[in-house]
């Protein structure tokens, strides 16, 4: 036709069923994350920041490499302490999940302390669930943004880690011996993105403002285990520490990655220098070694549902009720 | 409303409970095709009632059925063709107009190219352009409003509920929202339910209206249609000149028999004057050239969609009305 | 004139929100009108003393209102966007103002009680303020601004969040306070309604004074554009052809069962257009001038 019509014309495309619903609000939300502004002095810190929480990620690759490919870029001395390691290589995906524990918390409020917190306050939700969605995508999609941050602390570099010890150790029944690995790698990681998606969600659904948000589960975060350490010292329990979800999250390392037993093995014949750099080196994880198991599932599961259900209540309220009626 | 045409809405006896707060109370309603108004005061149960019918609520008691299908059970069906205009100040933070039109695209279930292009399209429709590039948070009200109404149209949807779509517009952004809606409305063949305390807004956009109070449905039926009903035949005169004209002529005119309703006090040049059973409206011509006035309007009407509305909600507290 | 402002200009570092204007206010309502961005909220704010203009003399009942409690104790002041005191409740949130302001509490309560009976807010004032609807805010907002009696009243978009029936009550309320002699500047967007309230208005683009006065004086000033007059008749090219002798009509438009005329002189038009009605041949059912309301001369002046 030769005049081109600009008023309105009807679309006759189809819409997509219910399958991937979730994934164009995680796509928007990651994009969104990774380019939050604010100013020249924000930008910077930022940028900071994260160069300096590759840096135990890094770090361990090094070692790695340096063992497998190139023995002299180490000191004689610490080369020495670490071939005493290698056997006990399991120890390193704890001890990277432990170092990695507070770029993963700086990072979890930083990216995730506003995912529902900015709907409520700029009045999104209303839009979010007059469309053909339900609670449960909207959830799924949120915990997808802020699972991929947490993934990238967690689960990736251990993953990596792994498949690079795989490919770089020679030695035949190397994949064999390497392979019983994973199952823990991924337990304990998984549940760390579970655990911290969740909680975060789950504070930021209950706040308009993601500052606030983040200051309450950061708070809880870090100030829970030391009050439960200094309870559990006083009544004497070793299981009150599980109540603090990072403590639980290490001791589950500790009992996932067998910590125990690779201590006894490798401190036991080590002599001199090593045996200080072992000490040293399981001492982050070694003092999770008392917290039992079980409670730490419970505990666990415990902070999850919960934060499941304040996440649900939370949500079904605003559909409801809604945040408008203001102004 | 005329039986046989296609029903969009249908509540049969619904019911809509918050704890001990009855909202709704058995509504048996049904909204035609075409342009709807949804009138009512505060606390009537008009925002209850577009919640049920985005299936946001799980009803008490009743049903209610949209384009169809029955709501909340097949909530996502009836939002996928089904666009919402808020009243609120909603929008997706920290993007763009454009960007919020193509998300709201997205998770209403397009594919991600389409959403894009149609987000274009329907955005030339609003008559937003190069603004559509800008954050969110920097529009002025009337973008917002448009943006608004371009996310609930960028799916097509078959129905649209709006909620004050003219509030904090200035009078010129309310007549360009206007026109867009009753283009939608009527010429492109989208049902409108409208929902809004601006009666004007109502009258110039909807053929049919429900009114509710109180959880309840008060009145239903097309405007000119209750129009004439509720107010019998009067015209409207405005005279010429200065007020001792007006005074002249009513005067004249009630002798003749027409009973003259309230003179509108800031202009008792505009007159209202009730007409007698079998006379024609020209009658009242004649009289005005009789006291020597000259008329500048005459115009025979029903009542105002505000005296319709005033006298469904609370018939003893009905006075004349001056326009 | 209880209100005047003399060359008064007032910018925001470069965007400027007055440029040049004087105006007066007299007792009684007048509208405030223009598109939004236009100076309504800055002349609002300068009139009621919040800020100093940045250019200019605005004089309320004589004296200059910024910093002036004893001109700011003469006008109560309704703004579009007012937070309130959600943890109180609406009896406790206008008498607090109240005596805030320098009323003792006895007068204070006295006070409070008959605005919020004025408003309409009497079944809820117990409440708190955190649990009113938009509405109920709304006729808050306004108890607050007319709670001291005051003599000058500036109201922005009181109506906004109200019902009909709200619309209609706070309208009334509206004309009482211009009728019993204060004076009211009341801007709204919905022209239909300010036209119910005051046939006075002031009319504001890019800060600039486009028109002020009556309906009337602006719509004879601007005379020298024709009149639209819509004629509803059974036989609209028999009706032109007789309107058409006369001298004033500058053109004719035919849509539907109407004609539409176009006409330099009104007077002798309607003469001839009334007669022919009344006779009835042809049949004319209705007929008016289509642009001498508030809507059509906002589009005129404002387009």
């Amino acid at each position: 036709m030769p005049v081109y019509d600009r008023s309105y014309r009807r679309w006759d495309g189809e819409l997509k069923r219910r399958a991937l619903r979730f994934v164009p609000i995680m796509s928007m939300g990651v994009k969104n994350a990774l380019g939050m502004k604010g100013g020249w002095f924000f930008t910077l810190l930022l940028r900071t920041f994260m160069v300096v929480s590759l840096v135990p990620t890094l770090l361990l690759f090094f070692a790695n490499y340096a063992l497998a490919f190139r023995p002299d870029f180490l000191p004689l001395g610490f080369l020495g302490f670490l071939e005493e390691l290698r056997p006990y290589r399991a120890i390193q995906y704890p001890l990277l999940t432990r170092l990695n524990i507070l770029f993963l918390m700086v990072y979890t409020v930083l990216f995730g302390s506003g995912l529902i917190a900015k709907d409520r306050a700029s009045g999104a939700l209303p839009l979010y669930l007059s469309r053909p969605l339900t609670l449960a995508d909207y959830v799924l999609g949120k915990v997808g943004i802020i699972g991929w941050f947490v993934a990238a602390f967690t689960l990736v570099p251990n993953l990596v880690l792994w498949l690079f010890g795989v490919l770089a150790d020679d030695r035949a029944g190397a994949f064999h011996e390497a392979l019983p690995l994973l199952g823990p790698i991924v337990a304990q990681n998984v549940t760390a993105i579970a655990l911290y998606s969740l909680t975060i969600l789950a504070v930021s659904s209950l706040c308009r403002r993601p500052m606030f948000a983040g200051l309450i589960w950061f708070t809880i975060v870090v100030f829970l285990p030391t009050l439960t350490a200094g309870i559990g010292a006083r009544l004497g329990s070793h299981a009150i520490p599980a109540a603090s979800p990072n403590d639980a999250l290490f001791a589950l390392g500790y009992d996932l990655f067998g910590v125990g037993e690779l201590y006894e093995q490798a401190h036991g014949p080590a002599r001199g220098d090593a045996r200080f750099a072992i000490e040293g080196v399981f001492s982050f994880v070694n003092p999770f070694g008392k917290t039992p198991p079980g409670w730490c599932w419970a505990s666990m599961a415990a902070w999850c549902s919960l934060s499941l259900a304040v996440l649900t209540t939370t949500l079904r309220r605003q559909e409801v009720v809604g945040d408008s009626g203001r102004r | 409303m005329s039986d046989g045409a296609p029903r969009v809405i249908e509540l049969a006896g619904l019911t809509v409970r918050y704890g001990k707060n009855v909202a709704i109370q058995t509504l048996d309603a049904h909204c035609p095709a075409g342009a709807v108004g949804l009138l009512g005061p505060n606390g009537a149960g008009k925002s209850s009632l577009i919640k049920a019918v985005l299936g946001l609520l799980q009803p008490s008691a009743g049903s209610v059925r949209v384009l169809g299908h029955e709501v909340p059970r097949h909530a996502l069906e009836v939002r996928r063709r089904v666009g919402y205009m808020p009243e609120s100040a909603v929008a997706f933070p920290g993007m763009t107009g454009f960007e919020n039109v193509a998300y709201a695209g997205s998770i209403a279930g397009m594919p991600r190219g389409e959403a894009r292009r149609r987000a274009h399209e329907v955005l030339e429709y609003v008559g937003c352009g190069e603004e559509r590039y800008r954050a969110i948070e920097e529009y002025s009200q009337g973008m917002r409003q448009r943006i608004k109404l371009a996310s609930a149209l960028v799916h097509d949807p078959e129905l649209l509920l709006l909620d004050e779509p003219t509030n904090g517009l200035d009078p010129s952004g309310r007549s360009e929202i206007l026109e867009l809606i009753r283009d939608l409305g009527h010429e492109k063949g989208i049902h409108v339910l409208l929902s809004s305390h601006v009666l004007d807004d109502v009258e110039a956009v909807c053929d049919h209206v429900l009114v509710l109070a109180r959880g309840e449905l008060k009145v239903a039926g097309s405007i000119a249609e209750l129009k004439a009903r509720y107010a019998g035949a009067r015209v409207r005169l405005t005279i010429d000149g200065e007020a001792g004209g007006a005074a002249r002529f009513l005067e004249l005119a009630q002798t003749r028999g027409f009973e003259a309703l309230l003179p509108d006090p800031l202009d008792p040049r505009e007159c209202l004057v009730k007409l007698k059973d079998g006379v024609a409206p020209q009658a009242l011509l004649r009289v005005a050239l009789e006291s020597g006035v000259r008329v500048r309007r005459f115009v025979p009407r029903g009542a105002s969609l505000e005296e319709v509305f005033l006298e469904t909600i609370d018939p003893t507290a009905s006075a004349g009305g001056n326009r | 004139m209880s209100v005047e402002l003399s060359r008064v200009s007032h910018w925001y570092g470069p965007v400027i929100g007055l440029n040049d204007v004087s105006l007066g206010f007299h007792p009684g309502v007048t509208g405030l009108l223009g598109p939004n961005g236009a100076g309504k909220s800055t002349l609002m704010r300068l009139v009621t003393g919040q800020a100093p203009p940045s250019q200019g003399e605005i004089a309320v009942f004589g004296e200059r209102p910024f910093a002036n409690p004893d001109a700011l104790m003469r006008m109560g002041s309704c703004p579009e966007h007012e937070e309130l005191y959600d943890h109180l409740t609406g009896r406790d949130h206008v008498f607090a103002l109240l005596h805030y302001g320098g009323f003792p509490a006895a007068e204070a309560r006295r006070l409070g009680e008959r605005a919020i009976e004025r408003v309409g807010l009497a079944a809820a004032a117990h409440r708190r303020v955190g649990a009113y609807s938009k509405g109920m805010r709304q006729r808050l907002r306004i108890a607050q601004a007319i709670a001291h009696e005051p003599d000058l009243v500036v109201l922005d978009e009181p109506l906004s969040g109200l019902d009909p029936v709200g619309r209609r009550e706070m309208i009334d309320l509206v004309r009482e306070l211009g009728a019993s002699g204060r004076t009211v500047i009341v801007s709204g967007h919905v022209l239909h309604e300010v036209e119910k309230m005051t046939r006075r208005i002031a009319l504001i683009h890019r800060g600039r004074v486009l028109a002020e006065g009556t309906l009337d004086e602006i719509r004879r000033a601007l005379d020298a554009r024709p009149h639209h007059v819509r004629v509803a008749t059974s036989d609209p090219r028999a009706l032109a052809r007789l309107l058409l002798e006369e001298p004033g009509v500058v053109s004719v438009e035919f849509a539907g069962g109407e004609a539409r005329f176009e006409v330099k002189e009104p007077a002798p038009f309607f003469d001839r257009l009334g007669r022919i009605a009344a006779d009835g041949a042809p049949e004319v059912t209705e007929f008016e001038a289509t642009d001498d309301n508030l809507q059509a001369i906002f589009d005129y002046l404002v387009a």
